[in-house]
């Protein structure tokens, strides 16, 4: 399999981003004259009670995903939009994984994985699956773990908003991928 | 909303197993307790102890269709379905014998099987009765196979699944957090102590003022809302969140209604859900290990998708905030 430089590049700079990010931090404090392990020691006191303080709201979230997925719902949501979705040129194949984007970051993977393996990475259904994927983000889990860090529980437009926000997204990613790629 | 969005996904799973459970008992989909006929040709099982056989038997297409209906039949590829066989047998007499049978299922047995199986504490095989003349195990015939009933199936599934490992998950899921969210809680201190984060903010002052009009530009909040995006731009999702929630705590304390999403918090979410990125580096490298000749060329349509997206999610977050009103909390607290 041939590495494009561009592929190369990319990935090395995912992988060395996150050390290279810490190094220069701290380099540029030390610099500075921070203290910069009594710094951190105060400031990575705070990650053991945020994360505690999101265990409720996480737990009535994703409960209440794992039902509607357990008892066949999702399936039954999907197939049922299908033929709609058909007809404005959205592969309804493409449906759970549209829906299952909002609720779920690890069964979305799964679900985008598999449509690539069936249609193949490069056609167009597998390339609109990575778009579809790189282009939302697990809204529900997002809404759900950051409101519940400050205990907020009434979230007025929030999720309205990051609906209209995926279904832009979506909307977005078909047009743009039947045009980049025709 | 997401009271009634909650609520919506749990009454919707409740009424779909329930109505899914009906449908299965009332149409007797399992052919509880009636005995599904097995084929064994001769000599196909052959003594493996004391009373215990091991082997193949088999069912026909035709069989499972007469037995379970046409279909049960659609996973059913080939015209027979094949199963390995063990067999304890515990009573023979001159009339019959009967005994415990297991069957392992193959990847083309009738769904109706497979679903009665992951009912039971393996999903791959089946244990239940049998009842056969003694000489069938010798000479092929015929084994009467009694499967242990399945009564609803489906909420039971959403007992255990849905509800009980769920749960489970998710405090796995936040316990797991600690490592990362110390550690970038840690980096963002030092940023902010070498004044790097108000460099940042400095930078992009322009576009916060506008974005966030209710948070003073120097205020902490807008340092670790920066810090959140850069993260996020960069794909690193696992100091995202924690500079997130970072963020989130410093808009909490300019929110004078605690409880209550503000303005800014919501404008904050809407931006991060619509995860701008610069490289999808997950969606890239799945790619490459399926073969595919470019696999970076997704970037193009992912960055301008998100783009899109950004930019009407934060018009529309704009223009919809008057439609959700703070309601202002009575002085005592409810108990909500």
């Amino acid at each position: 399999m041939m590495e494009s430089t561009f592929v190369v590049i990319t990935k090395i700079l995912s992988n060395a981003a996150i050390p290279l990010l810490i190094f220069g931090i701290i380099g540029i404090a030390a610099i500075r004259k921070v203290k910069v392990y009594e710094e951190f020691v105060v400031g990575a006191k705070d990650g053991f009670t945020t994360a505690v303080r999101i265990i409720p709201y996480l737990v009535a979230m994703l409960v209440a995903i794992g039902m509607f997925r357990a008892s066949g719902a999702m399936d039954i949501l999907t197939t049922a939009i299908g033929p709609v979705t058909n007809a404005i040129g959205f592969p309804s194949e493409l449906m759970p994984l549209a829906i299952v984007r909002n609720l779920s970051g690890s069964g979305s993977l799964g679900l985008m994985t598999d449509i690539m393996r069936t249609h193949g990475p490069d056609s167009f259904m597998g390339r609109l699956a990575g778009a579809m994927m790189g282009s939302h983000e697990t809204t529900f889990y997002v809404l759900a773990v950051y409101f519940g860090s400050v205990n907020v529980r009434k979230t007025r437009h929030a999720a309205l908003a990051g609906i209209f926000s995926d279904l832009v997204a979506l909307i977005m990613s078909v047009i743009l991928v039947r045009w980049l790629f025709p | 909303m997401l009271n009634y969005i909650w609520l919506g996904l749990i009454a919707i799973a409740i009424f779909v197993a329930v109505g899914r459970d009906i449908s299965e008992e009332s149409s007797d989909r399992f052919r509880n307790n009636e005995a599904v006929p097995l084929q064994v040709l001769p000599g196909s099982m052959k003594v493996a102890g004391p009373n215990h056989y091991t082997g193949t038997a088999y069912l026909t297409k035709t069989k499972i269709s007469q037995f379970y209906g046409v279909s049960e039949t659609k996973n059913v590829t080939g015209d027979t379905v094949l199963f390995a066989a063990d067999l304890v047998q515990a009573n023979a007499g001159t009339t019959g014998a009967s005994g415990t049978l297991t069957l392992t299922l193959p990847s083309n047995a009738p769904s109706v099987m497979t679903d009665a199986a992951s009912n039971g504490s393996d999903a791959t095989k089946l244990i239940g009765q049998a009842a056969y003349d003694t000489t069938v195990l010798s000479r092929g015939g015929t084994i009467g196979f009694v499967p242990p009933s399945v009564h609803f199936r489906i909420l039971t599934k959403v007992a255990t699944d849905g509800i009980l490992k769920t749960a489970d998950v998710a405090v796995t899921l936040a316990l797991g957090l600690i490592g990362v969210m110390a550690l970038w809680l840690g980096i963002m201190k030092i940023a902010e102590a070498a004044g790097l984060v108000a460099l940042l903010a400095k930078l992009v002052k322009p576009i916060m003022i506008r974005l966030f009009p209710e948070v003073p530009p120097d205020h902490p909040a807008i340092g670790a809302m920066v810090m959140n995006m850069t993260a996020n731009f960069l794909g690193l999702s696992n100091a995202a969140t924690p500079l997130g929630l970072k963020a989130m705590e410093e808009l909490n304390k300019l929110n004078p209604n605690a409880g209550t999403a503000t303005n800014a918090m919501c404008m904050f979410l809407t931006i991060n859900t619509t995860a701008l990125t610069l490289v999808p580096a997950t969606v890239i490298a799945i790619r490459l290990t399926l073969g595919s000749a470019s696999p970076a060329d997704i970037i193009m349509p992912t960055f301008l998708a998100t783009l899109v997206s950004l930019i009407l999610g934060v018009m529309f977050t704009r223009f919809i905030e008057r439609f959700f009103p703070i309601e202002k909390e009575p002085p005592i607290a409810t108990n909500e």
